[in-house]
């Protein structure tokens, strides 16, 4: 009879919460969803409560969101990775992806019609 | 070049000019003024005359001059100190989070759609008060506020980028005159939903087209609210027919003023003769409720526990698409008052807000209503209305200490024995006018079956039949 290794076992279980985000990441073949993007990326480390602050849509308006997507964003988390991942934030989102939640948090911002929390 | 065409050329030019203009988003036009927003006092260092004349209005009273409602009696009445039969009033329902089960918010109180920052309005001016106006709700685009609580049980409305002072700065200097998204957000969200209260009053007039509203479609004119409505000093012209207020009685608002269209708008004379006895809205308002269904009639005396929401509420019946009912109004209006004794109709329910008018009444006309029905507490043994605080049952479901609850806030009275009744409130439609191609024609009132209760508006029959006496 074949035996599991415990140091497989480990290693599988490490590659489930990856497995959820790429495959949140990927939403394969439709448009990137951008609420869902930002609940599975960004509200890991911002939110209530949160050392690093809590963030939502409408934490910012309209254009503050465009400048920290322009000029804030890829500074300040180039080396992030979320809890359980071995592979960085900005690695495991595409560019349509990144879009669609700078899209999510400008669209809900506190001066857009729709401000929201992202509960 | 023919002078007529060269005049028609300039209107052309002119009217595409100023649609541009509205269409195009106000430019932040305090930009130099002030450098922080530090809250309503930054407003008052330059605009306490438009404060104080604020300070006085119905929009922040919530209460004033009554000259058309026949028993006012000269009093100052307004939603604050009468009744509906929507959410009732707001004593008791002012101000408060009520969460449910799940500690979900359901409900902050009607100072959501107060332009005041949560205190009661007072009929004393105070420094105060004046620094409760939220002068951003109306007329900075962008500008949201939530209900924060402060220490202790008080509860204050704060913009939402309290904690993001650029931002704030940056909102608060995109000041305009109120344009109609500004408006929509109270006026269409009045009644517990989108659209409920008003019937005529949608968001989709946000951004419409002259097909739906003639007035107001971006295609069109671009008409703002306070195109027809501003009056001066921050008194707001027209009533409808169902407010208490009168906040410029001096101007009042009608379609048939030589400033609008006058009293023989049609090509046709026989329009004309139409117009002389029957309002615009009859024909240029089809039906209401054309995007978002409103609320036809809401029983208080029937539970409705809706599990989704985790939210008790009275059983709402929403329709849409709903086409007016008819009857005669001169201007004044009826209102059934607290603390008076119910005046029955002759269907047996209580009038809330009636219009005033017959068909031998030479300044009435036939116009067009929402016929809103409900079912509310009545005290036994004084024949008074009675509203409900509403707030704690739609977490609770519990009617009866709401009822008695608000008999102990509006009469002093403790454990009120009260009855169920029927009610009838019409409210006039005047919004989504449509233009002539889209009015209704002759046999729509004329036609078998028309829409027209001839009797009951005081005809024999119809009178195009009856022939005699028509007008």
């Amino acid at each position: 009879m074949r035996t599991i290794k415990p140091k497989a076992i480990l290693a599988a279980l490490w590659m489930i919460p990856l497995a959820i985000v790429l495959t949140t990441n990927a939403v394969a073949g439709d448009k990137p969803n951008g609420k869902e993007l930002y609940k599975a990326n960004c509200k890991a480390c911002h939110d209530k409560g949160s050392k690093f602050g809590e963030f939502t849509p409408m934490t910012l308006i309209q254009d503050q969101w465009r400048g920290f997507f322009k000029e804030k964003l890829v500074p300040a988390h180039k080396d992030v990775t979320l809890p359980g991942q071995s592979i960085k934030l900005l690695d495991s989102l595409t560019p349509e992806q990144m879009k669609a939640i700078e899209k999510f948090c400008v669209d809900h911002a506190a001066d857009s019609e729709q401000p929201q929390t992202c509960t | 070049m023919n002078i007529r065409l060269l005049l028609a050329a300039c209107a052309v030019i002119l009217t595409g000019a100023a649609s541009a203009a509205l269409a195009q988003d106000p430019a932040p036009s305090h930009a130099s003024y002030f450098e922080h927003y530090e809250g309503t006092a930054t407003c008052l260092t330059c605009h306490e005359a438009e404060a104080k004349s604020f300070f006085v209005s119905q929009h922040y009273q919530w209460r004033g001059n009554s000259p058309a409602i026949v028993n006012s009696k000269g009093r100052q009445l307004g939603k604050i100190n009468t009744f509906n039969d929507f959410c009732t009033s707001p004593t008791g329902n002012w101000i408060g989070i009520i969460r449910n089960s799940r500690g979900e918010t359901l409900t902050k109180g009607c100072s959501a759609c107060h332009a005041g920052l949560g205190k009661l309005p007072s009929p004393e001016m105070s420094r105060e008060q004046l620094e409760n106006i939220d002068c951003l709700i109306c007329h900075a685009s962008g500008y949201r506020r939530d209900l924060v609580q402060l220490e202790g049980e008080s509860f204050e409305w704060k913009p939402i980028l309290w904690k993001n002072q650029a931002g704030l700065d940056s909102v608060s200097k995109r000041i305009s005159k109120p344009t109609r998204v500004m408006c929509l957000r109270c006026h269409s969200a009045s009644g517990g939903g989108a659209n409920f209260k008003r019937g005529d009053i949608e968001y989709a007039l946000a951004e419409t087209t002259r097909d739906y509203d003639v007035h107001m479609g971006t295609d069109g004119v671009n008409m703002q609210c306070v195109t027809c409505h501003a009056g001066a000093d921050h008194r707001v012209r027209g009533r409808g027919t169902d407010l208490a207020g009168t906040d410029l009685p001096g101007r009042p608002l009608s379609c048939d003023t030589a400033e609008c269209h006058g009293n023989a708008p049609h090509k046709q004379t026989m329009l004309n003769t139409h117009a002389a006895r029957v309002n615009c809205t009859v024909c240029h308002i089809r039906e209401f409720a054309r995007t978002d269904a409103t609320d036809m009639r809401r029983d208080w005396s029937k539970t409705v526990y809706n599990k989704e929401a985790d939210r008790y509420t009275a059983n709402i019946t929403l329709e849409k698409n709903v086409q007016p009912v008819y009857d005669w109004y001169n201007g004044t209006s009826r209102a059934q008052l607290l603390g008076e004794p119910a005046r029955h109709l002759a269907d047996g329910s209580v009038g809330i807000m009636m219009p005033v008018g017959a068909r031998s009444d030479p300044k009435a006309k036939i116009f067009a209503f929402k016929k809103h029905t409900a079912r509310l507490p009545k005290l036994v043994d004084r024949n008074w209305m009675v509203p409900i605080t509403v707030e704690h049952f739609f977490a609770n479901g519990e009617m009866e200490p709401a009822v008695k609850n608000a008999a102990h806030e509006v009469y002093g009275i403790e454990n009120a024995k009260t009855t169920w009744v029927e009610t009838t409130r019409m409210m006039g439609i005047f919004h989504g006018v449509q233009p002539a191609n889209r009015a209704l024609g002759c046999l729509d009132c004329h036609g078998e079956p028309g829409r027209m209760d001839w009797k009951a508006l005081g005809y024999g029959g119809d009178p195009m039949m009856v022939g005699r006496g028509r007008r």
